[in-house]
């Protein structure tokens, strides 16, 4: 009880703190009193150039990074699995893969490239729960048709920005999952699509515990396990597809966070689910401020930071896992 | 309940539930046995309504159970099963929680009422003390309670009990079984369970089912159906009977049958 507290304090307080650090820090820097009395509304030319450069950006990390935790939870709940998350199993190159798709050939349709990436997830999504599903999941199964599925959507991804180049055809700088140069449009995309799959998410824990119990005793207790199911994963692939569509692929991320959620807060999704946007939140919004300012000017996409944590730690749970089994 | 004309089968070629009908004893101990593979549990699914049967049909008050909506039957039949996994951490009181589900709703918070026979569940099952307690903390035999516990706060004039004490040391078995007599006696639950051990089968029921390859062999009161015959014909054991003034009868087999 007294370790989720803290837990939940600690982030808090980190994800200010960061906050701060990546609005002030970099090429155009300012101090934390001079910082606060602009965003009270203090005349200050820096603040200006903060505001729309750092803040879309931020928001966007901190969505992003809560979408994608929140979706990594929720996959792990359907799936039974701690291994589920939307980047491993191809569910943001589905998403990816579907919006580049639209924006090519029917570039009138681009409004609702949302819609169209949240397809994508969802046929991503689809198909590595049937392909995997042979009498149960098998965690190792579902992550091998995964990555099996990932690699197919990025590739047809790649094959297709080739054609466009070829085209000259501009693309998107978002599909190359880096977080610069980002406008207000997207963070209203973002925090509106976002919000909605975050709140969804926070209404349906009580649902992701039940998944948690065997099928059969789920089912003597009248709950109606398919419908729950897919609601939770439409949820999650709604999550990962708005963050896929807006800041790229980034994996790991739905794996990493949740499992140190647990880990601070326990099992319950009433505390994992919201430890889970906070610390998703925080995690992406420290990568993106370290790929920035790392090496100046070059920078180096939070997607890329997170591979290089996640893959270890993937490889440790698969290892943990094994020895467990 | 009626059960009329049941038959099952998993793989659609061999029959695990063969044109099976009786009638479950309302406020009665109903115990099915039999060998491995004769059909017990799937019987006992079937009434749960885990698996629909293939032809038949089981009648729950005058009802076709496949008619009921999912939660009012689960407001009619709660089952235990012998195997549960639970997430880490978990403790006993939100899992017995978990028994309220079928009278909530998504919108529709827990009520007084589920608080009340949430603790009414964890005193019949002795557990009210571990109620803050995580279920990996318990031993076997306490952890086989907090199901039934949950089984007992869906608050259904049946429980069904998939051989509860499989898993259990002695002491734990007995101890589940006069739980689960006082279950009965005190409040009237119909019991109907699935035993592997047939002196414990004819110790706490009123009434035996024996099944063997997916037909009911006999039923009726335990020392009316068990006897040294269908002991042969069912469990190729040969066993002596004797007569005991507590259990009624005692079985104890001495040899395989096909060795003599």
């Amino acid at each position: 009880m007294k370790k989720r507290i803290t837990s939940f304090v600690v982030v808090i307080a980190l994800l200010l703190i960061t906050i701060f650090l990546s609005a002030t820090t970099g090429s155009v820097s300012m101090g934390l009193t001079e910082f606060i009395r602009a965003l009270f509304g203090e005349a200050n030319e820096d603040f200006v150039i903060i505001k729309d450069l750092r803040f879309p950006r931020i928001i966007i990390a901190i969505f992003a990074g809560a979408a994608l935790s929140v979706a990594g939870a929720l996959l792990q709940a359907v799936m039974r699995n701690p291994l589920a998350d939307a980047g491993v199993i191809g569910i943001s190159a589905g998403a990816g893969f579907m919006s580049m798709f639209i924006i090519t050939f029917v570039p009138t349709l681009f409004f609702f490239t949302p819609l169209f990436a949240f397809i994508g997830g969802a046929i991503a999504c689809f198909l590595v729960f049937s392909l995997s599903w042979k009498a149960g999941l098998e965690p190792m199964r579902l992550i091998l048709v995964g990555i099996a599925i990932s690699a197919v959507f990025t590739g047809l991804k790649e094959a297709f920005i080739m054609l466009c180049s070829y085209m000259s055809v501009t693309i998107d700088g978002s599909f190359t999952s880096t977080m610069t140069m980002k406008t207000w449009t997207e963070v209203e995309i973002m925090t509106v699509y976002g919000s909605i799959g975050l709140v969804l998410a926070l209404l349906l824990v009580k649902w992701c515990n039940l998944l948690a119990l065997d099928d059969k005793t789920v089912k003597s207790l009248g709950f109606p396990l398919m419908t729950a199911r897919i609601v939770i994963a439409a949820v999650a692939v709604l999550l990962s597809a708005i963050a896929t569509y807006v800041a790229g692929v980034i994996s790991f991320v739905g794996l990493l966070v949740p499992h140190i959620a647990r880990r601070l807060v326990g099992n319950d999704y009433k505390y994992v689910i919201p430890f889970s946007i906070l610390a998703g939140a925080l995690l992406i919004l420290v990568a993106d401020t370290l790929g920035r300012i790392l090496i100046p000017p070059q920078e180096i996409p939070a997607s890329t930071l997170m591979a290089i944590i996640g893959g270890p730690f993937l490889i440790f749970l698969l290892r943990r896992g094994d020895r467990k089994a | 309940m009626i059960i009329d004309q049941i038959s099952m089968s998993y793989d659609g070629k061999r029959k695990h539930l063969d044109d099976v009908s009786t009638e479950l004893l309302k406020g009665k101990i109903t115990t099915i046995i039999g060998p491995n593979g004769s059909g017990k549990s799937t019987l006992l699914s079937v009434i749960s309504r885990n698996h629909m049967p293939k032809s038949g049909e089981v009648l729950l008050n005058g009802l076709n159970i496949a008619e009921f909506k999912a939660k009012d039957f689960a407001k009619q039949l709660a089952i235990v099963y012998q195997h549960n996994t639970s997430p880490d951490g978990l403790t006993v009181e939100k899992l017995v929680a978990f028994g309220r589900v079928p009278y909530q709703s998504f919108i529709k918070r827990p009520s007084e009422e589920d608080t009340q026979v949430i603790d009414w569940a964890l005193e019949s099952t002795n557990l009210l003390e571990k109620r803050e307690t995580a279920l990996t903390d318990l031993s076997g035999g306490e952890r086989q309670r907090v199901w039934i516990a949950m089984a007992l706060a869906q608050k259904t004039p049946i429980l069904c009990l998939d051989e509860p004490t499989t898993y259990l040391d002695m002491y734990y078995q007995l101890e589940l079984l006069d739980l689960v007599k006082r279950l009965n006696e005190e409040h009237g639950l119909t019991i109907v369970m699935v035993l592997h051990d047939m002196n414990q089968a004819i110790q706490y029921s009123d009434h035996i089912i024996l099944m063997q390859q997916g037909k009911i062999i006999a039923e009726g009161e335990p020392t009316e159906v068990i006897t040294t015959e269908r002991v042969r014909e069912v469990y190729n054991v040969e066993a002596k009977i004797y007569a005991d003034d507590e259990a009624g009868i005692v079985v104890v087999p001495m040899k395989t049958a096909t060795m003599s």
